[in-house]
Parts: C-alpha cells; structure tokens; sequence
C-alpha cells in the first residue's frame, strides 16, 4: 500500500469497490495482533480513506489527482459531511498507487465526485458510527441513543460529551461497523455550500509542490532528444561535445516503446544526464544526431485536409441510424447543408511532462504529475519486472491535464534512463518537446444535411465525419465511436437521422482531450442547428427548445442517459440570463451552443461584437448555465465553468495544429496561443439547483464554446465561418462569402 | 558569483549565462518560480528585479547580480501580503502553476498604480498566461487588493 512502515503492527477497516460497482467493507489486520500495538504515530487510520489524529485532526487522503479540478477539496467535503468534522480541522494527503482506492483513482471523465459520492460519504460514516460505538462502550450505553455535533459524540440526554480525538485508539480497536446510513441531503452543513480549494494558501507562497518542483537527493536532470518526425529514429549520434559541458554526466539511448514500430507509444530518443536543468538542455543542443526520419516523414495535415474533404463528400459507413433519412431527405420541402472542420490540438498544460525516477536494486520510486497513477504503477513495474509492492508512485500536484497526463510515456522514458544511472533522475520535457512530441485531439471533417418540411420543421438530419480516430488502431473498437461519443442531440430527436463516420488513417499520435469525442462533434452539430434555424426563418434558440420540447430520456453513450428537460432547462436559463432577443448594437451579436458531456448539460451564450474590416472579434460576455446535478462545492463548479468557457474560447479562435514531413509545425504559445487575460470575457455563470446524483462540471462546458462563438460571429456580421479557428481573415472570407454568394 | 534574494546575498556557481530562472529552481531550490516556456512568452517566470516584473528564463543570472530580486516566496513572511489575501479571498488558483507569476506581476501593478484602471491591470497582465483561464478572479482579486492595501 505505499507504506511500508509499521504497516504490520496497524489494524484498519478497509473499504473497496466491490465487482459489480458495489462496496465491500473488508476488516483487515495484517499481522496477528488482536489489537493496537505499537504504532509509531499517534493516529489511527479508519479505512483507506480517513486518518483522525488524537488531537481531532481529520486527514483525508484522495485517491484521484489534483489537476486544478478542485477534488482535493471537493472529495474531501464528503468525507467531512457524514464524519461530521469542523472543515477547519480537515486536511488531505495524496494517495500514492494503490489498489484500496475505491471505484476511479484517476482524473478523467469528469467523474471523480461522480464516483466517490457514495463510497467516500460512507468511508466519512463509517469512521463517525465506530467514533460513536467506542463512546457508547465507554459510557455503557446504546449507540443509538448517542449523537455527534462536529468533532464531538455527545449524549443529549446528559450533556456529556467526548472529543474524537479521545476516542480514536478504542474505536480502532472495535470491530467495523456495517449498515451505516448517509446524512439526508437536507441535513447537509458542507456539500452545497462555497468552500474554497484548501491549498489555495500554499500555492499564494509559492509553497506548493508540482511534479517540476520535487527534489529528491542526489536527483539527476534529463532532456531527450527526440526525432522532429513522429517515429523516427536515431540514425547514429556522437556525444562528445555534450559530454563535454560542465555538468553533464551521461548520454544513455532511449527506445521506442509500446505500440508498434510505426506508432510507437513512446518514441525513440538520445537522453543527456546532467546535475543542473540547464546543463542537460546545453548538452543536448551539443548532441550531433542523424536522424532517420521513419515511416511517417510524408505525413502532413494538408494530406488530411485533402483526404477529409473527399471522404466526407462521398457516403460512408453507418455508425446509427433510425428512420429512412434518405426518403425524407428526398421528399424534404428545402434541404441545408454545410462542411465543417476541427483541427488537430494539443492540450499545451503550463507545466510540461515531468517526473522523477528512481531505479534501485530492490525497487523503484517514480514522482509524477499525472492524471493515471494506477496505469504507471503497474506498467512501470512491468517495464522493470518487479512487483508491483516493490514500485512506489506518488502523486504530485498536476500544473494543468486536460487529459494530456492520461498519457505516461515521458515515465517510460524516465525510467529507462533511469536504470543507465545510479542515482534519481528528473525527465524534463521543455515547452517545445511538450507541443511536438505528445499528442493531439483527433483531426475531423463535418458534413451535415437536414431537410425541412413545409413548416420548416427538421425532418431529416444527417451527420457524417471523417477524420483520425482515438480508437482508429483499437482491436474490437469501430473508429467512430470515440468521435461520435454520443450522437443523441441534436441527431437522435429528429424522426430521421443517420451518424456516418470514414476514417481518415494516419499514424500521427491523437487522444483525449477535454469532452473527447464530442468537442469537435458539437461545434459541427450546433453551428449547423443555427444554419438550419436561419434557412427555416426560426430563431435557433426556439429551434433548439422545440427540438427538446418533449421530455424525453434517451439512452447516451455507454452507460449515460440524455434527458431533453435537462438541456432545455439549460438552455432557457442562459438564454435568459444573456438578454437573448434584446437588441444589441450593429457589429454585436449572441449565439447559443448547447450539450450534455458525462451527464451534465451546459448551455453557452456568447456576446461578441466583429470588426468587419479586419475581422478581429471581441468576445465580451459569455452566460453559462450548468447542470451538473447536486453540487458539492458550488465555487469549485463556478470555476470549472469559467475555466471551461476561457478554454474553448481559446481554442476557437486560435488553437490549431498543423503537421508538415511528419513533424508538428507549432513549438511553443506564440504559433499555438491560448486565450489572454485581456482577451478574457466577462463569465456569468448559474448552476441549476438540482438534486440529481452528482455528474461533473471539468468537461462540459467546453463543447458548447465553440458553435456559441461561430454563431454569435454570424449573427453579429451574418459570416458563417465553418472551420476553426475563428480567424480574422475567417471571417473576412465568410463575410465575402455572404455578400457575393448565393441568396 | 553572488545575487541578492529575498533580501539575501547567495552565492551561486551557475555559469553567467544561466538563465536566473534556473538558478533560481536548481541552484538555490527556490523552486516557488515556474517554468513554462522558455522564451518569456508565459510570464509563469516572473520575478521582480529592483521592483520591476522580470521573466526570469530570459534573464541571465549575469545580468541578474547587483539588482534586488524577489521572488514569490519572499514577498511576505506568512502569505500576509495584501496580493495573497486577496488572491485567498476571492480562491483564484485551479492547478495553481500560473500564480506565482501572476501575483509578482499584480505586486508590481499595485505598485506603480495602486488603484489601476482596465487598462493598466490588463497591460500589466496580459503577459502572464493561465492555461485554466481563472482570468476572471484575478481581475477580482487585483481590485481586492487595491482595496486591502489601501487600507494599510
């Protein structure tokens, strides 16, 4: 489990996930003693989860990574509601790998409250029920008849009461208690209530530590030199000069490892070693590399473009379907049709791939910034053929994921370096390693058609994609399921739709990134339901709630449902919180992008206004409207929701990623910028009061970005830019567009 | 080599053309000062040099004797500096990486304009990326404050 001392001579309740989603509450003494004997510090440890020290102090140690999501603090709240603690006497730790942490030990999905919801609220009640049977042995009474006030067990009918901390060592000495019930949510004093991230503190001292940031003794730093071709190899290198500046120790060759040759997980390289960051850096610039350029040198993305724009004009597979599209297409009173395109992205986290290894005779110690310590864990110990209980990882802070750290091939390379040295070694990727060598949200064409009826009612809605897939080179994977994660809304309402996808193929690394598989599907999907709303003479806000107009529950995706009365609800309040429908002045515009991503539903107005003779656009307030069931830290989900739209607005109007010879063009944020401080619009967020089981606020207010701020450019100049990003010249071309094209 | 830091003379054995921000981290451990770059575009390296916001990747620690540097971490002893209480107060950090930078450059706004205008507070931090976009609690924050120093 991570600690290796003193475990033996520790009693503590375990709580697990059980198969089939369940919990199990394992009692467990490692060792034969029958009680406490011995431990070394003066706590005891309840489960997995939960530590309260003999002054009162409650530790909670979080099982999923800190990526600026806020779940050290949010999943921390539910342990401390149903132990029923003052918040001020809770601290976290971080949870190294291990296999008791419960049902989703890593950052992804937006699913960390989602998942802890239950088994961390009953790991908080089942330490408070032992709390209150040590002192109803104490006192020689039922427990029943005892209560607790925050960090006390007191029995009403006396007054008496014992803090916890005086009650800790006989609590761990009894057996764990079983059926504990929950709190009902209306005797809630901290979920649902602003809570602000507890590190907060350290990180305005500069005391917060990221995996950049650790050092550990003796700690060696590392740069690889990587082929500018994804899949290269090294031809043959010499490595005089770079052994010759002060402070480099070595020069060790890393292989390419996993996937296959021509789509290697992690690539080929040449690693210097050196004593400073700095040193390594110099030392590779003095490395003299051949590089055989390998199977991908004539890969580019003007190859992409080319193949996209041909597969999506011709009829590809069927991913769903329901109705006979093609009839009522044919049979339709007027058809829309448009192309769109989303670009290849990277996710460009502050903090670039880190993490330290240290390789020793009889085990190995990793710190990283990741999102997948579990992953690491066991692949490392793979890698090494150790035992998994020979290999410790610690978690550190995470400088930004994104899901770029769902990903660890710079801990492969780490640690092969690693076993060429006898002493710890930081691998260090700099910005420009950061944007070329990792990789990139999938690259995608968009044709949509509908057909409208003599009401101007959808009667037909036809969405077909082609472009690199995340599950293009997964065995017993159809391409087009991670790129059409949904399809549901807008598609699945109309009495007639088909999903079509064609892979483009393409050995160039792509993966995750922020509400994968609908991002880019959503910018597509609602920039085309206003070009339908504007050919039909309908606002698209009321468009979009006749779409959702019956409620409806539908399934969505692998294991969500897609209820049309929660996006409506959405929809309506940022409407109305925007000021849709009044007027706006010339040059200024609003436009809606609405979506459900892992259960939540957002909807997203931006207000822009456009320069129409540069085409610059100046985004000046966004309205959000989140759904994202019962909130437990409602300042945390403000902030994912800020940081959402700031996100996509970004990546709208500047992010894109081109591939020229196989090597990504981009090296750093001036030729791949994110969104500025003074770029930044006012956010105005509401979050639905709800009491639906808690889903997550990280994804969803991404997608919808994207179209809110195409459609707002159109209905602020009436240029409809169809491929992202929005830029200036974009936008002059649409505007041209619009006044020399057809009516 | 010597540098002033936080107040103190350290020696330091870098090469001069080092750049100060990996003194800073490697040398002197002071790793409170971030990289994100390399090349002065993400202001995640901002330090202040006679009073003045510096990236420090693109200052070399030649360059950087004979001036008065300060880092995050001593801009107060205890996080009591009115920038930190306001960042505090109004919770501004997600991941956090961005915010040493960000309130060196706020501290160095609050001084030369102590209560600043849009304007000011956009010049002064439009260099300092947050890839989580809390942009708009930094505004918040700055505001605050202007208010909490005036206060004394």
């Amino acid at each position: 489990m991570g600690d290796k001392q003193g475990l033996s001579r520790r009693r503590f309740i375990q709580i697990s996930a059980a198969g089939g989603g369940g919990l199990m509450l394992a009692f467990y003494v490692p060792g034969a003693a029958d009680r406490l004997l011995d431990v070394s510090e003066p706590e005891r440890r309840f489960n997995t989860f939960v530590t309260i020290a003999t002054d009162g102090t409650v530790t909670v140690k979080i099982p999923v990574p800190e990526i600026g999501q806020g779940v050290r603090t949010s999943l921390a709240m539910l342990v401390a509601e149903e132990l029923d603690v003052e918040w001020e006497h809770v601290g976290v730790t971080q949870a190294d790998a291990a296999d008791d942490l419960g049902p989703h030990p890593f950052a992804g999905g937006s699913r960390s409250v989602r998942a802890y919801w239950l088994p961390l609220r009953e790991a908080g009640a089942t330490a408070r029920a032992a709390l209150l049977g040590a002192a109803a042995t104490r006192w020689d009474v039922l427990p029943d008849v005892l209560e607790t006030r925050p960090g006390y067990v007191v029995d009403p009918r006396t007054r008496r009461r014992l803090a916890y901390g005086a009650l800790v060592e006989e609590a761990a000495a009894n057996p764990a208690p079983g059926n504990v019930s929950l709190k009902d949510p209306s005797e809630f004093r901290l979920i649902g209530t602003d809570r602000r991230h507890l590190d907060t503190p350290a990180i305005v001292r500069g005391n917060i530590q990221f995996g950049l940031d650790t050092v550990v003794p003796g700690m060696l730093r590392a740069v690889v030199a990587r082929c500018p071709t994804y899949a290269g190899r090294v031809a043959a290198f010499r490595d005089s000069a770079a052994l010759s500046v002060p402070g480099v120790q070595k020069v060790v060759k890393v292989d390419a490892l996993g996937g296959t040759e021509d789509r290697p997980y992690s690539v080929e390289g040449v690693a210097v070693v050196a004593d400073s960051t700095w040193a390594a850096l110099q030392g590779r610039n003095a490395l003299d590399i051949s590089w055989d350029r390998g199977p991908n040198s004539d890969e580019s993305t003007d190859r992409l473009h080319e193949l996209c724009r041909d597969l999506v004009g011709r009829r590809a597979e069927t991913f769903r379907e329901a109705g006979e599209l093609d009839k009522e297409l044919a049979s339709a009173s007027r058809t829309v049709e448009a192309v769109y395109h989303a670009p290849f992205l990277v996710h460009a986290p502050l903090e670039p791939m880190n993490c330290i290894v240290h390789v020793r005779g009889d085990g190995c110690e990793i710190w990283a910034p990741t999102q997948v310590p579990i992953p690491i864990w066991r692949n490392a110990a793979a890698l090494l053929d150790m035992a998994p209980e020979d290999v410790v990882v610690h978690v550190t802070r995470v400088g930004g994921g994104f899901g770029r750290r769902l990903s660890f091939e710079f801990v492969l390379e780490a640690i092969q370096v690693a076993r060429q040295v006898d002493a710890p070694v930081q691998l260090v990727w700099t910005r420009q390693d950061d944007m070329r060598h990792g990789f990139m949200r999938p690259f995608s064409y968009h044709r949509l058609k509908a057909g409208l009826d003599g009401q101007n009612r959808i009667t037909a809605w036809l969405h077909r994609q082609a472009g690199t897939s995340r599950y293009a080179f997964r065995e017993g994977e159809e391409p087009g399921r991670s790129e059409f994660r949904e399809g549901t809304y807008p598609a699945g309402l109309n009495p007639a739709y088909r999903l079509e996808y064609a892979l483009a193929e393409s050995n160039l690394p792509v993966g995750p990134l922020r509400a994968p598989g609908l991002n880019a599907f959503t910018f597509a999907a609602e920039s085309f339901l206003d070009e339908v709303a504007e050919a039909a003479g309908r606002d698209p806000l009321e468009l979009r709630l006749d779409l959702l107009s019956e409620d409806q529950t539908l399934p969505y995706g692998d294991e969500d449902v897609f209820e049309t009365a929660r996006l409506r609800r959405v929809i309506e309040i940022a409407a109305e919180a925007s000021g849709w429908g009044t007027p706006l002045p010339e040059g200024r515009g609003r436009g809606i992008g609405a979506m459900s991503t892992f259960g939540s539903y957002a909807a997203q107005i931006a207000e822009v206004s456009v320069d129409d003779d540069s085409g610059a656009v100046t985004v000046h307030r966004v309205t959000c409207a989140i759904d994202c069931g019962r909130v437990v830290n409602p300042n945390g989900v403000r902030a994912q929701a800020e940081g959402g739209v700031i996100d996509g607005l970004g990546a709208a109007l500047f992010g894109e990623v081109t591939v020229t010879n196989g090597a990504v063009d981009q090296s750093n944020y001036s030729d791949f910028a994110i969104l500025r401080y003074h770029q930044s619009p006012e956010i105005d967020v509401h979050i639905i009061d709800s009491d639906a089981a808690p889903t997550g606020a990280g994804e969803p207010p991404y997608p919808p970005m994207f179209a809110a701020l195409a459609n707002a450019v159109h209905d602020a100049v009436g240029a409809r830019v169809r491929r992202l990003p929005i830029r200036p010249e974009r936008v002059l071309e649409a505007l041209a567009e619009a006044r020399t094209g057809p009516a | 080599m010597e540098i002033t830091v936080n107040g103190k003379r350290r020696h330091v054995d870098a090469p001069g053309e080092t750049p100060l921000l990996w003194v800073l981290r490697d040398e002197l451990r002071l790793t409170g000062t971030k990289y994100g770059c390399g090349v002065g575009l993400c202001g995640a390296c901002t330090v202040l040099m006679d009073g003045a916001v510096a990236r420090s990747c693109t200052v070399s620690v030649q360059q950087a004797t004979g001036v008065e540097i300060t880092t995050i971490e001593g801009i107060s002893e205890d996080g009591g500096h009115p920038v930190q209480r306001a960042w505090v107060e109004e919770d501004v950090p997600q991941c956090g990486y961005c915010h040493a930078g960000q309130i060196m450059a706020a501290l160095a706004l609050l001084s030369d304009h102590p209560k600043p205008n849009d304007d000011q507070i956009a010049g002064a931090m439009g260099p300092i990326l947050c890839r989580c976009g809390t942009y708009p609690r930094i505004r918040r924050a700055i505001h605050r404050a202007a208010k909490l120093g005036e206060e004394g």
